[in-house]
């Protein structure tokens, strides 16, 4: 398993550190270029350009993170490399758990990045300062406040869920694609929306029958069962609940995926 | 000569691609120690056999088992596979892919393969990405036969390769393969490979026609298994 | 390099075959310690099974013998190997007779041919 995460690591590094590296640089010369002189230099038209090119870079960064997420899947497991990958003596599960991982981390280093480098454009030394102090403050919330911690975490939570959740959805359709015999990369398009819009469907449903009907009184008793209740308690329970929302299908998703990839394999 | 034990079994093993029969109702036992060859012609069955025991594609019906248990973990770990494929990331070094294979393979000879890699002048540094196709392939049969597994199924090895390496390969394979390991060959070049196998398998549409012992066929027939090839399968 | 090989008989066979002729030709001398078989196998190229086979066969032949503890020898008894060497020759010889006569030579003449080459020199010596 560490063994897998570890070559997953390196396969995805491999693009991203240099993309994310150009990235940063990009926006130091950015913050370069917002000096008096620089904006003043041929009409501003040099830094009207790189401006440009920094916001096209920061949207590369994100469709190029989807991409290798979808691209690492479908490639290194239903592809050719497949042959490798399934002829190896690790169970599907550790394959899907290595990826899923890996994709979540990417994710994330993706958005830090993308902070940071908006973060060196703005920069001046007030905003550091006002970064420094806002860490400051938090920090003293935190000790004020022992709630705060335990929602900093379960906010944390879930993020992660929620991106490994959207990352198993698109893997499970993936899988789904393959089952076809023919066509199988638009059957996988295919079924994403499909799936999109039953997710969709569901939730206006689900949300729809809250306002009214039996779900109505369902959450009115709730509400009044709750009254009683520490507001403290009440926002852990909110964030906890929509953790478990968001794993619920994230679980569906990887048992889908688990099932077909151990069950249904057949690769061309 | 003895079965050891029954290495691979398969039972009314079947496998269709809509209408057609890749693989029909394949009832074999392949014991440990022998060499044997898969023969048939293109689109006889040879390759979808080979990744039904592998676990790549799943049978329509029957089964199919090595050491005692359907294709998973534990069978992954005693096959070493060739697939009939570039299977391989092209960006790695030759040398990242031997860290590759030693770290999911706990029978991986590393030396082994550093020796076999010199002997066919092969820059461990080199990238993949930059070999040339024989010499690809070549990289890949040093992997699959670097390792000390209980069934080695290759998949087309000598095809691509100069008969000078070819004749390096097969005395690699002959001289590699432990006593009680198997070795399932399939290929359409029976005549380079005739000399070194135990049995073969013939395969027509999927149907196995014929699974005999080479010097049995030659007693019987009085002529070469490749002879007998162009015969059962003359067009 | 690899033994020579035909395609109408049974490898082993052959290989008892070549190794016999290795035997009465002093390649292998009586008393010798046969290679194992995996080496031997490599040597021919081919599969270590069927070598072992053809081993097999020459044992029960009588030509080489397998020692418990210290491998395989071919046998010390001279007498037999010079037997088989003679045979192999009549044998080579009545094959050599029988296709000079399918060119329509009679064994008298076959004998002429013969003198008379020897009469040159032989310069081709006994290459085989």
């Amino acid at each position: 398993m560490l063994k897998l995460l570890k070559y997953e690591w390196k396969a995805c590094a491999r693009i991203f550190l240099p993309l994310y590296g150009v990235v940063l640089l990009m926006s130091i010369i950015n913050m370069l270029m917002t000096t008096d002189s620089a904006q003043n230099f041929l009409n501003g038209i040099p830094s009207a350009i790189l401006a440009l090119l920094y916001v096209a870079l920061l949207v590369a960064v994100f469709v190029v993170t989807v991409v290798i997420l979808i691209q690492r899947f479908y490639q290194n497991l239903l592809g050719d490399e497949g042959y490798l990958m399934f002829t190896l003596p690790v169970t599907v599960a550790q394959h899907i758990w290595s990826k899923v991982i890996v994709a979540v981390a990417i994710c994330l280093l993706s958005g830090l990045v993308a902070l940071l480098s908006i973060a060196i454009i703005g920069a001046d030394t007030n905003l550091i300062f006002g970064i420094g102090i806002m860490l400051d403050e938090l920090g003293k919330a935190i000790v004020a406040d022992p709630n705060g911690l335990g929602y900093m975490l379960e906010g944390i939570l879930l993020l992660l869920l929620s991106l490994a959740s959207s990352v198993l959805f698109i893997y499970l359709c993936m899988a789904l694609g393959h089952l076809a015999k023919k066509h199988r990369v638009l059957m996988s398009v295919v079924w994403y929306f499909v799936l999109s819009t039953a997710a969709q469907f569901l939730l206006t449903f689900v949300l729809f029958g809250a306002m009214n009907g039996p779900m109505n009184t369902l959450m009115t008793a709730l509400g009044n069962a709750l009254n009683g209740v520490p507001q403290q308690t009440l926002v852990h329970g909110v964030l906890l609940g929509f953790c478990v929302a968001t794993a619920i299908p994230g679980a569906i998703c990887y048992a889908g995926t688990h099932y077909i990839l151990k069950n249904r394999l057949n690769l061309e | 000569m003895e079965h050891k034990n029954e290495l691979v079994v398969c039972t009314g093993l079947t496998k269709t691609y809509g209408s057609i029969k890749a693989l029909d109702n394949l009832n074999l036992t392949l014991g440990g120690g022998r060499f044997v060859g898969l023969l048939g012609p293109n689109g006889s069955g040879k390759t979808t056999f080979i990744k039904l025991i592998n676990g790549l594609i799943q049978p329509t019906a029957g089964s199919v088992q090595v050491d005692g248990q359907a294709p998973g973990v534990h069978t992954h770990s005693v096959v070493s596979y060739l697939p009939d494929r570039a299977y391989l990331n092209d960006w790695m070094r030759v040398n990242d892919l031997m860290a590759f294979f030693s770290d999911f393979y706990a029978d991986f000879d590393r030396v082994k393969a550093n020796d076999m890699l010199q002997s066919l002048h092969i820059n461990a540094l080199d990238r993949l990405k930059t070999l040339s196709k024989g010499t690809k392939e070549k990289v890949q049969l040093i992997l699959t036969m670097s390792r000390k597994a209980k069934l080695f199924l290759l998949d087309e090895p000598i095809a691509g390769v100069d008969p000078a390496a070819r004749d390096y390969i097969l005395n690699t394979i002959l001289s590699n393969y432990s006593e009680d390991a198997a070795v399932l060959l399939s290929t359409h070049l029976i005549a380079d490979i005739e000399r070194v196998l135990d049995e073969v398998i013939f395969l027509k549409n999927g149907v196995m026609t014929l699974h005999e012992s080479v010097d049995t066929i030659r007693e019987e027939h009085g002529k070469s298994v490749d002879m007998l090839f162009r015969e059962v399968f003359a067009c | 390099m690899q033994w020579q090989l035909r395609g109408d008989r049974p490898i082993y066979q052959q290989l008892v075959e070549i190794l016999t002729e290795q035997i009465v030709s002093g390649q292998l001398a009586a008393g010798d310690k046969v290679l194992a078989v995996r080496e031997l196998a490599a040597q021919a190229g081919v599969n270590p099974n069927t070598m072992q086979r053809a081993l097999a066969d020459m044992e029960r032949e009588g030509l080489m013998y397998t020692n418990r503890t210290s491998g395989r020898y071919v046998t010390e008894d001279k007498e037999m190997i010079q037997k088989i060497r003679e045979q192999i020759a009549s044998d080579r010889i009545a094959e050599f007779l029988a296709g000079m006569s399918q060119l329509g030579f009679s064994e008298q003449e076959v004998f002429s041919l013969l003198e008379k080459r020897q009469g040159e020199g032989n310069q081709n010596g006994t290459q085989k």
